[in-house]
């Protein structure tokens, strides 16, 4: 299933292992700096979980937040230039009836490119975010293409981020900063294999599984004068014609995205506020037009505002909260979460989280 | 300094990989169990691990279960005496043997001890094998009776292996009736080990038939035969046993239970090969057509401008055949056959084929009247079917029906209803194969009694074909024909 998957990922490596490699490059060692990092994010909103149950009914309600995030992450500044960024997360959304857990890495570059001394500051940056879990699973119903799937998991899904940009920012007046920024990047979503379970038009329970070329499908018990049943796909024709979908466009995508953002700072002794905006534009292959043509609506951008208040504890500490607003929540975060199973949780389901940062200087 | 740390590693190492290598290989999952069914060797007998459907038996007889596999069954195949190399024969094997998964042969004499290990709740407890298999050796007069032993090789059990089966044969008509007959011998031998008393399967068989056929009639079998029978096929076997008895290699004793083969003649069905016999009907409600073709047209598989000489319409409704084609040397009560069809592609690169059968069979005719035969399908008989569409998704279901349909006969035809099955299939998921037209192969088998065919003055055990149904092998003889399918 990930074949096709593997050249892009060591273009994506290769590109940032460059500028990396050109970040450190005049580096001032003298004037490195390491900043540790933790943050914690949640919505504030709790909903009681109870998932459906495989013999029937629903699971006692557990009270879970909606989302919730860690992250932990470090940054290097070699001199005033030049910064790299490596962070560990671990996401958590929570609905009625499902449950994520996802990990993320990323990496990121920066390099000012603006001289020293001037009021402006012009910047190249470059990043990777990668996002995985060993199990997906939809434990809440799903009726796509005409096919009632019980339930779908999909095994090892990972998605990769690569984006680059150019951020710009001015001092307007004492304590006062604009900035705006506009980046490019490209996604790559993809999975091992995917499995379910569903009923027919005459109520028969079967599984599935498909690893995106064959598939197969076996009744789960009998069911009327059908004692048993089970069919292999030779190929994701015979899938879709079968289950109404294919994994290696209905999961599976890649998707290249245009971001505009900008925001103003102020700040004066230990305080410093700022608000920002960002707009993405997505462009995706085929996974949009299926979609559509399941009658639902693909999420094609999002839009994000943030506003931040950060206090300095000292020299070294630092702590910040943040109000962040998204109207398609964690879909920028997450791309993996972005399915034809799962588009609908984008389309009229904005979020508002608040997010707690703590860093250390060393 | 560190290539001291490293050889002082490497033993280390060495020792870790020995010990992984041999954790691993201990808890390694346990083989498959390789068995071989033996009466002579039967090829192309359907094998059942545990009531699972798992393929046929190969050259020698081979057969292959999945580890802890309680019982291995053969129905049955072909008898090629002890060519090991052999994978067809003339001589039809008519029974279902059993044995233990683990014991390597399923033979005639482990079938009766599979028997005689059943408990009181019916199901085989390998704890009472032991003392059946001594019991069996008692009243056999083989005391030291291993049924472990290669039943190919070891004289002992080769004679009476065949000899049993030639007490078998007097009463066997179909794969489905030797359950029953074993059931009964085995009760017959279970009471003579409990007085101390022996079969002797030379000397006084007429005994040992018409003890075997009092069980049978306690329980009203059809199986069971009359008073002339019984003189007439005791005769038949007694003479055949002491061939047998006097056989000094397994060839030779496989020779003399073929030729007892020949004298214990069970076969009650004859094919006669006449001309118009096949009779292809296709269209809906009032505008049905029928293309009447002789049997030897309808087998020929040769192409004219890209077409077979059996061509048929739209939407084919019914295959039948003319009731005289089937010819009862005997009468058929309520004997328990196999019947299957199956229709492919013969198109190259075209993988769609349908295959369908049931065990759950059953006729009943009356001897020399062909009009006679009444095929039934009993309420929740089930049909395991298998097609392959288009797209190659392959489709394997069980289906109970409900009562007859499938197999009919009147106005002097029989005939497979393949538009009542096509409907069923299709609303479970079966493409419809005849949904373009094409170049198909058709076959109908009947299975599980030995068949004979007449063409002209010859009577001859007619041909054997197989059709696969998900992992079994359906064997049994019948038609192959060709036919082209033109919208």
């Amino acid at each position: 299933m990930r074949s096709g998957k593997t050249n892009q990922g060591a273009v994506l490596i290769t590109l940032l292992i460059g500028t990396l490699l050109i970040s450190i490059v005049g580096t001032d060692a003298a004037r490195a700096a390491v900043d540790l990092s933790i943050s914690v994010e949640s919505v504030g909103d709790t909903v009681d979980q109870s998932p459906n149950l495989a013999e029937g009914g629903f699971a006692p309600p557990q009270s879970k937040p909606r989302f919730q995030a860690f992250t932990a992450g470090i940054d290097w500044s070699f001199d005033a230039r030049t910064s790299v960024s490596l962070s560990a997360g671990r996401n958590e959304l929570n609905s009625l009836r499902d449950s994520f857990e996802i990990n993320q890495i990323a990496l990121s570059a920066y390099r000012r490119i603006s001289p020293d001394r001037v009021p402006y500051t012009f910047r190249l940056h470059a990043a990777l975010t990668f996002n995985y879990v060993d199990q997906l699973v939809k434990n809440s119903y799903t009726t796509y293409n005409g096919a009632t799937l019980t339930s779908a998991s999909i095994s090892q899904p990972e998605d990769r981020t690569l984006s680059i940009g150019l951020s710009g920012s001015r001092m307007v007046s004492k304590g006062f900063r604009f900035a705006g920024r506009v980046n490019a990047g490209m996604i790559s979503s993809d999975h091992e294999s995917m499995q379910g379970a569903g009923k027919s038009q005459d109520d028969c329970s079967y599984s599935f599984s498909t690893d995106g070329s064959t598939g197969s499908l076996v009744q789960l018990e009998t069911c009327g004068s059908l004692v048993s049943y089970s069919q292999q796909f030779a190929n994701e024709d015979g899938v879709e014609d079968r289950l109404g979908f294919r994994s290696s466009q209905d999961v599976a995508h890649s998707a290249r995205f245009l971001e505009i953002g900008g925001g103003v700072a102020w700040s004066r002794q230990s305080i410093s506020i700022g608000v920002d905006y960002q707009f993405r534009q997505y462009y995706r292959d085929t996974i949009d037009e299926r979609i559509s043509e399941n009658g639902d609506t693909p999420t094609t951008f999002s839009q994000t505002a943030r506003a931040a208040l950060t206090y300095r504890l000292g020299s070294n500490w630092s702590l910040s909260l943040a109000s962040i607003y998204q109207t398609a929540p964690y879909l920028d975060e997450i791309p993996l979460l972005y399915t034809a199973f799962t588009s609908e949780r984008y389309t009229g389901g904005d979020a508002l989280s608040f997010k707690l940062s703590a860093s250390l200087r060393l | 300094m560190k290539k001291v740390i490293w050889t002082q590693k490497a033993p280390l190492s060495i020792i870790a990989l020995l010990v992984l290598s041999a954790c691993s290989s201990s808890s390694s999952t346990p083989p498959p169990q390789t068995s071989q069914a033996i009466d002579g060797y039967i090829v192309g007998g359907s094998v059942f691990c545990d009531d699972e459907d798992a393929g046929q038996t190969t050259a020698g007889g081979f057969l292959t279960c999945p580890a802890r596999t309680d019982i291995a069954t053969v129905r049955g195949g072909m008898d090629v005496g002890f060519d090991d190399s052999a994978t067809s024969s003339d001589v039809q094997f008519i029974g279902e043997l059993k044995a233990p998964g683990n014991l390597g042969y399923v033979t005639p004499l482990s079938t009766i001890a599979v028997q005689m290990s059943i408990d009181e709740f019916g199901n085989y407890d390998p704890d009472l094998w032991e003392e059946s298999v001594a019991d069996l050796g008692a009243v056999l007069g083989s005391t030291t009776l291993d049924l472990s032993a290669d039943a190919s090789q070891d004289m002992n059990l080769i004679r009476l292996n065949a000899q049993l089966q030639q007490v078998m044969s007097a009463f066997v008509r179909s794969d489905a009736d030797y359950s029953t007959a074993i059931a009964a011998l085995s009760g017959v031998i279970a009471a003579r080990a409990a007085t101390g008393a022996t079969i002797d399967l030379q000397g006084d068989v007429a005994a040992t038939i018409t003890t075997i056929n009092a069980a049978l009639l306690n329980n009203a079998s059809p199986l069971a035969l009359t008073a002339t029978e019984i003189d007439t096929v005791a005769t038949a076997v007694q003479a055949a046993n002491i061939a047998i008895a006097t056989a000094s290699s397994p060839a030779t004793a496989a020779a003399a239970a073929v030729t007892a083969g020949n004298s214990v003649d069970n076969t009650g069905v004859i094919i006669d090969r006449r001309d118009e016999a096949v009779e292809l009907i296709s269209g809906m409600n009032s505008q049905t057509t029928s293309t009447a073709v002789s049997i030897d047209d309808f087998e020929d598989s040769s192409l004219a401008g890209g077409v077979y000489l059996t061509q048929v319409g739209k939407d084919l409704q019914a295959v039948s055949y003319d009731n005289d084609v089937l010819q009862f040397s005997e009468d058929l009560d309520e004997l328990e056959v196999t019947m299957g069809f199956e229709l492919k592609s013969t198109l190259a690169g075209d993988t769609r084929s349908l295959s369908f059968y049931s065990d759950e069979v059953v006729l009943n005719a009356m001897a020399g009247d062909s009009d006679s035969l009444v095929i039934t399908l009993a309420d929740g008989a089930v049909f395991k079917a298998m097609g392959t569409d288009l797209l190659g998704t392959v489709t394997t279901a069980e289906v109970s029906i409900e009562g007859e349909g499938t197999f009919t006969n009147s106005g002097g035809r029989f005939s497979v209803d393949y538009g009542d099955v096509m409907s069923k299939l299709e609303s479970i998921g079966f493409d419809d194969i005849f949904s373009s037209a094409g170049n198909y192969e058709m076959t109908l088998i009947i299975g599980g009694i030995a068949l004979k065919e007449k063409s002209g003055s010859s009577v001859v055990p007619a041909e054997r074909y197989s059709i696969t149904v998900g992992a079994r092998n359906v064997n049994g003889s019948g038609f192959k024909g060709y036919l082209s399918y033109t919208h």
